[in-house]
């Protein structure tokens, strides 16, 4: 007597593949570290874990572009075009020579952003690293983030030193780079 | 303001920033150093210097004092200070360094930027390091092994209490199936001495059997109420009452216009329960055996269960007939009457008389055509 089909669990209707897989898990494990050391000390984590990446990205767009360094035209396009490589949707709201301004509609963390604020950090430190390195001194205010609830990002990027910042900007200086 | 008077200015700004730094350094409880990307030493406070001895003097390599067996730990260093050069925001980092004894120590620290470089590329950038003293680690990996010891208590406790529950759950089952069978058995012989009864021509044989058969069929049915639903530990008082009255008067025939019952919801422990049982057995068939005057119509009968304070409680039982002396009743009611009180006595209650309702008022109203009324009182101090 034939039952009812049996499921086949290789083509079950289960939401999972890389890319899902490795976003929850970072996720996740923002969650943890937020819990357990807080989100000040997490964002500390990620920023050491940005910074890194924040090199790695630099040097590989100074490399392809065959550039010592980036100029401030160069350096607003490398930050919207290497989160347009990791599916986010960041363009340039102001580029002067005092700061760059960027919106962002899509995270490239996806609705696993919500509610992980020490995530941005990452977005922080690689933007300040690039800008930085290149410019030679940049200040990162995350005035807007999906992850803390807003609708879209806005970042706004400070190219020289001043007084008016809010608060919560983070500062980044050129590194000489003699020690990496 | 000449070049010469603004360096001097520059230089003592410069001093006075230094010295600053040198005060808030020695401040700190842990070991901290000022130091530039390359490891080099500007600034130690007396912590470091107790803790990673003379190594940590200005002037000296911080990578120096890194492990001679790992040679990655001083590229690892130096990768670290120079990320932490890049902001004022402190980053997280662990390091491995020799300590003033020789042995190797791993610090967690925290590394940001103090000053910049200058841009003309004269004076590297200066960080502030501290390492942060090992007995956090150690607490923390304390902390860590209690939670685990903790988390394995409690799994352990989930076990016995889940093997308890089942335990529990069992033993309810039993407890009701051992109720049932008693129940059971107790119908069986009630069968049996009815049996008897009819069987037997004697007319004192068979009000002695009659008798019996009521007292166990009392006992019965508190064994039918404890294998119910209900808690295994005692049974709801008025839901008894109102079980047992019924039945009595079905089983003498008699009126049920007669009587009245008035019970609060008391809860009646077990051991209480039969013998409850049972006094209410005896005392209802004696009133309405005997509540009406000679040759009169049967008079009314009031069963009363009411709470005492103190966890206490009392049964009434009231008839309309002509009263009676307890010390002058003979034969089965005087073997009733005392088993009601030997039942009390062995609970630590009280059994009374009292004249009923019927014969309150002028006593010479109550003659023996009247009747006065008999009101049988049992009382339990401290059983609830």
């Amino acid at each position: 007597m034939e039952g009812p089909p049996v499921p086949q669990v290789a083509s079950a209707d289960v939401p999972l593949e890389r890319d899902v897989f490795l976003r929850r898990l970072l996720r996740e494990l923002a969650g943890t570290l937020e819990e357990v050391v807080g989100v000040e000390e997490a964002s500390g984590y990620i920023s050491v874990v940005g910074a890194a990446m924040g090199e790695h990205i630099d040097a590989a767009y100074r490399r392809a572009l065959a550039v010592e360094r980036l100029s401030r035209e160069q350096v607003a396009a490398v930050l919207v075009d290497l989160k347009r490589r990791i599916q986010g949707d960041f363009f340039v709201i102001e580029e002067t020579e005092d700061r760059i301004v960027l919106g962002n509609r899509a995270c490239p963390f996806g609705e696993f952003v919500r509610g992980r604020p020490s995530l941005c950090m990452m977005t922080s430190n690689v933007f300040g690293h690039i800008a930085a390195q290149n410019l030679g001194y940049a200040a990162v205010w995350l005035e807007r983030t999906i992850a803390r609830g807003d609708p879209e990002c806005r970042i706004v990027i400070h190219l020289r030193p001043t007084a008016d910042v809010a608060p919560d900007t983070r500062e980044y200086f050129r590194r000489d780079g003699r020690n990496a | 303001m000449s070049r010469r008077t603004h360096a001097n200015t520059s230089a003592a700004m410069a001093g006075t920033r230094e010295a600053g730094i040198a005060a808030v350094l020695r401040a700190l409880p842990e070991p901290a150093l000022v130091v530039e990307p390359d490891g080099r030493i500007v600034l130690s406070n007396p912590a470091a210097a107790a803790r990673l001895g003379a190594g940590a003097a200005p002037g000296g390599l911080l990578t120096a004092l890194c492990p001679d067996e790992d040679p990655e730990t001083g590229a690892r260093l130096r990768t670290y200070l120079d990320r932490c050069a890049g902001s004022h925001a402190a980053l997280p980092g662990a390091v491995a360094l020799r300590g003033a004894d020789g042995a190797t120590v791993r610090f967690r620290c925290s590394g940001a930027l103090l000053e910049p470089a200058a841009p003309d590329g004269s004076r590297r950038a200066r960080l502030l390091l501290r390492l942060l003293p090992g007995r956090g680690d150690r607490r923390f990996s304390l902390l860590a092994r209690q939670l685990r010891e903790l988390k394995a208590e409690i799994r352990e406790r989930r076990r016995i209490q889940a093997v308890l529950e089942d335990a529990l759950r069992e033993r309810e089952v039993l407890v009701r199936e051992l109720h049932h069978r008693v129940k059971n058995s107790l119908h069986m012989l009630v069968g049996m001495l009815g049996a008897a009864r009819r069987d037997t021509a004697s007319a004192d044989a068979k009000a002695v059997l009659a008798e019996v058969e009521h007292r166990l069929s009392a006992v019965g049915r508190v064994h039918q109420m404890l294998y119910g639903e209900g808690s295994l530990v005692g049974v709801r008082g008025d839901e008894l009452v109102k079980a047992l009255c019924p039945a009595v008067l079905r089983a003498l025939g008699a009126d049920p216009q007669r009587l009245s019952v008035e019970a609060a919801p008391i809860e009646v422990p077990n051991d209480v329960a039969v013998p409850l049982a049972l006094i209410l057995n005896e005392l209802l068939t004696n009133a309405l055996k005997h509540g009406h005057g000679p040759g009169g119509p049967p008079g009314g009968v009031r069963v009363r269960l009411a709470a005492l304070g103190g966890a206490g409680f009392e049964l009434a039982v009231e008839d309309d007939g002509p009263g009676f002396d307890p010390a002058m009743a003979v034969g089965r009611r005087a073997s009733g009457l005392g088993l009601v009180r030997g039942l009390a006595r062995q609970l630590g209650g009280s059994f009374r008389v009292e004249r009923g309702r019927a014969g309150e008022g002028d006593a010479a109203d109550a003659g023996e055509e009247g009747g006065t009324g008999a009101r049988c009182v049992v009382r339990f101090e401290g059983r609830r």
